[in-house]
């Protein structure tokens, strides 16, 4: 398919989506005129919500075809190599360990924490499973597996131990939620999301050529030194934007650029952009589903995502396992 | 011109290629013959700067090769390497586009493309998936992926391909016979109008065919270098690779024993 057209159809469909997201929710906000109540609940509940899935998803389906490219292998995400995990592990230490050192804590050192411990996680991983150049799927896969067990434990024990969490849930560490967020959270997201989106923007010739090897990129003239560096920063930039602000939701990176590569083909100059529609589409309406589904009981937005990409990465390993 | 001197290399205290001094002049078929584990691919990636940490000095017409900046290089050398990545599902002819892209936005046209598609017999399996080919299909479209980021794309003169060198490891692995055969005679075509060629063969045949200039390698270290009719002789080659060869040097012919 065109990506072109792509892009029509994702755009309408994030549009509708977007103006279901903000309108639906306990009480419709559909009228000629709002009360303030409404008002208020419009600006700074549902928008800065919507706001937050928007920019989630994109980048969350970013992060995702960086690091697929990283790895050269379209099972690499986020969530199931352990990277947002390490994420939230820093974050989460952050404010425990914050707490004892300082009266207060700034978003800006959990964040700063929640990106070290991600990009630590993404070095080691490339360095566990990356070998010569290249990259041993199986090792991956199991060193993510490895990874969230770390890290999932190691967050768990955190806050089993610290009293100074008791406002945030566990779930929400593990499983992420899109609500409660105020607006200076929400734009601080949506900028370094964009800001990291703009960077892998400008990687995707080189990233074309890196898939193809390590040694195949440097004779096609891009430095795959470079690219890896800039990958690796980039993707767990976005990767702890996301998940200092909304914890973990895994299998976007997963499903969604799967999607649009069965569409577009493997060109990454229409995988990456289409991706992070694609991606805000679906977060918007997981987040529709995860928020009426049982409401006014509200579902973590990950044990959504879950449900969903559980199967499906099974079922992409299924047709991995008939091709080889 | 490529110009080596006193290369050598060793990795991890094993001394994969001893001090040599190599010329090798343009617009000239060169073969690299011998063992497995003798060198050769290891040479090639020396010549394509894929490998910086040996010693010595690689100058590629005149200049240092670590002087190059590399998307300069990428528009002057290419190199088919013997093992590709497929995991990324591009089409036959998106393949193909990326090498040509190496030489600047709107440099490529779609009459390079299909030149290049047409040379490498592609033409039907331009719309595939590199993830649906079989091993021949994907080796030539790997090869056209990587001549077309040397591609003529201004002159079309007689020496189009002037100054470019092409750097081949195993080009022919998994190839049937006619597409051997075809590409042979393109070598050939492209050497008359100015590509000057690097290749590693193991076939004595193919060597034979294409050989203007042939380096055998041994144990890491140059036993030869010279035309190909003073290499590819019997005692030559029993030395270099322990098997026994009859050449007939008048009609050309060369025989393997079983």
């Amino acid at each position: 398919m065109k990506p072109s057209r792509v892009y029509w159809f994702l755009s309408v469909a994030l549009f509708v989506a977007s103006l279901l997201h903000v309108a639906y929710g306990a009480g419709w906000l559909v009228s000629a005129s709002w009360t303030p109540q409404q008002s208020l609940i419009f600006w700074e509940l549902r928008l800065p919500r919507l706001l937050t899935a928007l920019s989630v998803g994109a980048g969350l389906a970013i992060a995702g075809v960086a690091l697929q490219a990283l790895f050269r292998n379209p099972l690499a995400e986020p969530g199931l190599v352990g990277v947002s995990a390490g994420s939230a592990f820093g974050a989460v230490f952050m404010m425990v360990v914050g707490s004892w050192l300082w009266q207060e804590i700034s978003w800006w050192q959990i964040g700063g924490m929640a990106f070290f411990s991600g990009l630590a996680t993404i070095g080691a991983l490339y360095w566990i499973a990356t070998r010569n150049g290249r990259t041993d799927v199986a090792m991956m896969l199991l060193a993510g597996v490895a990874f969230n067990a770390i890290f999932g434990a190691s967050t768990q024990f955190l806050m089993t131990v610290s009293d100074a969490l008791q406002l945030q849930s566990v779930t929400f560490w593990l499983m992420g939620s899109l609500a409660n967020l105020a607006w200076h959270s929400v734009l601080i997201l949506a900028v370094i999301s964009l800001l990291a989106a703009f960077g892998l923007l400008a990687l995707l010739k080189p990233m074309n050529a890196f898939v193809l090897g390590e040694e195949t990129c440097l004779h096609m003239g891009y430095d795959p030194k470079h690219f890896k560096w800039r990958v690796m920063v980039l993707s767990a930039l976005i990767v702890a934007a996301s998940v200092a602000a909304v914890g973990v939701i895994g299998f976007v990176g997963l499903v969604v650029p799967h999607m649009i590569r069965l569409l577009v083909g493997a060109d990454h100059r229409a995988v990456l952009p289409l991706s992070a529609f694609g991606g805000a589409l679906l977060l918007v309406l997981a987040d529709l589903f995860a928020k009426q589904l049982f409401a006014p009981v509200e579902l973590p937005i990950g044990l959504l995502m879950a449900m969903l990409g559980g199967p499906f990465f099974l079922w992409l390993l299924m047709q991995n396992r008939r091709a080889v | 011109m490529f110009e080596i001197r006193q290369l050598s290399y060793t990795c991890n205290g094993q001394v994969l290629l001893q001090p040599m001094d190599v010329k090798l002049r343009s617009g000239q078929i060169h073969v690299l013959l011998g063992e497995n584990g003798a060198g050769k691919s290891t040479l090639l990636r020396c010549l394509s700067g894929a490998l910086h940490t040996m010693q010595g000095e690689v100058l590629l017409d005149g200049k240092l090769l670590a002087e190059w900046s590399l998307p300069e290089l990428a528009k002057k050398r290419a190199h088919l390497g013997q093992r590709q990545e497929n995991a990324f599902a591009f089409s036959v002819r998106q393949l193909v586009a990326l090498g040509l892209e190496v030489q600047g936005p709107g440099k490529q046209d779609d009459s390079q493309l299909q030149e290049i598609l047409h040379c490498f017999d592609l033409h039907d399996l331009a719309e595939r998936s590199i993830s649906t080919l079989s091993g021949g299909e994907l080796q030539r479209a790997h090869f056209a992926r990587t001549i077309a980021q040397i591609w003529p794309t201004e002159s079309h003169g007689e020496q189009r391909f002037s100054g470019k060198w092409l750097l081949l490891d195993e080009w022919y692995a998994g190839l049937d016979l006619k597409h051997q055969i075809s590409l042979l005679r393109k070598m050939k075509q492209w050497c008359h109008e100015g590509l000057s060629i690097v290749m590693v063969v193991h076939d004595l045949h193919l060597a034979q065919a294409l050989a203007d200039r042939c380096l055998l390698l041994k144990n890491g270290e140059l036993l030869f270098y010279g035309s190909a009719q003073e290499a590819l002789q019997p005692d030559r080659l029993r030395q270099l690779l322990e098997v026994e060869v009859h050449v007939d040097n008048e009609q050309g012919y060369l025989r393997v024993d079983f």
